[in-house]
């Protein structure tokens, strides 16, 4: 199953995305780009049904782009977010677009946001945000680990901590793409992952004796 | 009830259009636009019409930017104006989406000129009172510039120019076009426009568009277009400096 992952840094956003495309048994592809580039400083990162995710996360892009066009001004990131979900509220009861998505983006004044939106049009800001069965196992780990202010370094040490999560206990996993996005612009982080054992946790990976 | 279907733009039995005549009028009235294509460059200089003491200039805006490689500059009505570009930049986008492709500076034009062209076989409108001047880099990173009028041809141009004294404008780059370097076409075009229009910043706006890696579409600000008029006000003097010297040593 796909996952999808994002958190704030101090003044950029982290964005976690898997990058196979496979339908039913059988993995595709492992390089595929679910994240689509809106403009200078935003990603949407979308995750479900292949064709409607190509399809949803171009028009929003183009639109994105027009309003740039037309008013000489880019959307701010709360802006599109609504925009986005606006959308999806609409096609939730006509032709429903069934994908889940994360909006990432940096903004002058705000600094880093992150919109987690789902298929029926829901959407909430968030701090840290995970789509897909993923969030079973990494919003806990999150939820313990994450922290406001954290730099890019800490930030790929709590992505390398999520992704060996869930390659040691989640059933289907593959590659993974890493999107770093900042006010001056968006780029791709090489996650290198050792192939080694992981970082022994205690009482995780290692047992602790249970003092009487 | 009204109904609106029928034409406004009929033919006159000598084979006219005369709305589309009249249209062609409009764009005569409008403020005068230059359009210059050099070897990396393209350059655009229109006429800045004299705003009133109260109003706003950045928002009389007559060079638009179409997509993220094409920019017009029109002459005419300037509501038409607005009403064809957004139609323009739809289509750029649109098509973008359908074909993963950024639009060639020929289809825009085509499809501007289809638009224009429609509004003279409809039922109940009439043409568009604009002529544009439409330039941009294709992909393979020709410098192209295109015309187009209210009778809804357009066609390709080393140089041109539309609106207000747009004939004598036009002479004046027929004499002295030449495919040349970035400095030499911004100052041709500039010296063009200049023929026509009182020198001076308050009166002309430039934009120079390059290839994508090369910068893209610039705004010449004030000062740069200050230094371009001084630059040919020194050389016009010393060409007449040596001209009236070699006429006194005959």
């Amino acid at each position: 199953m796909e996952a999808l992952l994002a958190f704030n840094l101090r003044d950029s956003v982290l964005v976690l995305v898997d990058s196979t495309a496979g339908r039913s048994i059988v993995k595709m592809k492992e390089d595929e780009e679910k994240v689509y580039r809106i403009d200078n400083n935003k990603l949407l990162a979308a995750v479900g049904e292949s064709g409607d995710r190509v399809q949803f996360c171009e028009y929003i892009v183009r639109n994105a782009q027009l309003y740039t066009l037309r008013n000489n001004y880019p959307l701010s990131t709360k802006a599109c977010a609504h925009y986005i979900r606006g959308e999806l509220a609409e096609s939730i009861r006509r032709s429903p677009y069934n994908v889940n998505l994360i909006l990432a983006g940096v903004d002058k004044e705000v600094g880093p946001s992150i919109y987690y939106m789902d298929y029926l049009g829901s959407m909430q800001k968030m701090n840290f945000a995970v789509h897909g069965y993923a969030a079973h196992f990494l919003l806990s780990l999150l939820d313990r680990h994450y922290k406001a202010d954290l730099s890019l370094d800490q930030g790929v040490e709590l992505l390398r901590r999520c992704v060996n999560e869930l390659k040691t206990r989640f059933l289907i996993g593959g590659k993974f793409k890493v999107k770093h996005v900042t006010l001056d612009g968006t780029i791709e982080i090489p996650l290198d992952m050792p192939e080694a054992e992981p970082t022994p946790i205690p009482g995780y990976h290692t047992p602790v004796p249970i003092k009487a | 009830m009204a109904k609106y279907d029928r034409a406004i733009t009929v033919f006159s039995p000598d084979g006219h259009l005369f709305q589309v005549e009249y249209a062609l009028e409009a764009v005569r009235k409008g403020s005068t636009a230059v359009g210059v294509r050099g070897k990396d460059i393209l350059v655009l200089a229109v006429e800045r019409k004299s705003t009133a003491k109260l109003q706003e200039p950045r928002t009389v805006r007559k060079i638009v930017k179409l997509d993220e490689h094409i920019v017009a500059a029109f002459a005419g009505l300037t509501a038409d104006a607005r009403v064809l570009i957004n139609k323009a930049r739809i289509e750029a986008q649109s098509y973008r989406l359908t074909l993963e492709d950024p639009v060639t500076v020929e289809y825009i034009t085509k499809y501007i000129a289809q638009v224009q062209q429609r509004y003279t076989q409809s039922g109940g409108v009439r043409p568009f009172g604009i002529s544009t001047l439409i330039v941009g880099f294709d992909v393979d990173g020709t410098p192209r510039l295109f015309q187009t009028d209210p009778s809804g041809t357009f066609s390709e141009w080393k140089a041109n120019a539309t609106g207000r004294n747009s004939k004598t404008v036009r002479e004046y780059l027929e004499k002295n076009y030449e495919d040349a370097g970035a400095e030499q076409t911004v100052q041709l075009a500039v010296k063009a426009l200049m023929e026509v229009v009182e020198s001076g910043t308050r009166n002309v706006e430039v934009a120079v568009m390059r290839r994508p890696k090369e910068g893209g579409l610039k705004f010449l600000s004030d000062e740069e277009v200050d230094a371009v008029i001084k630059k040919i006000e020194e050389e016009k003097a010393a060409e007449e400096a040596a001209a009236s010297s070699s006429k006194s040593q005959k």
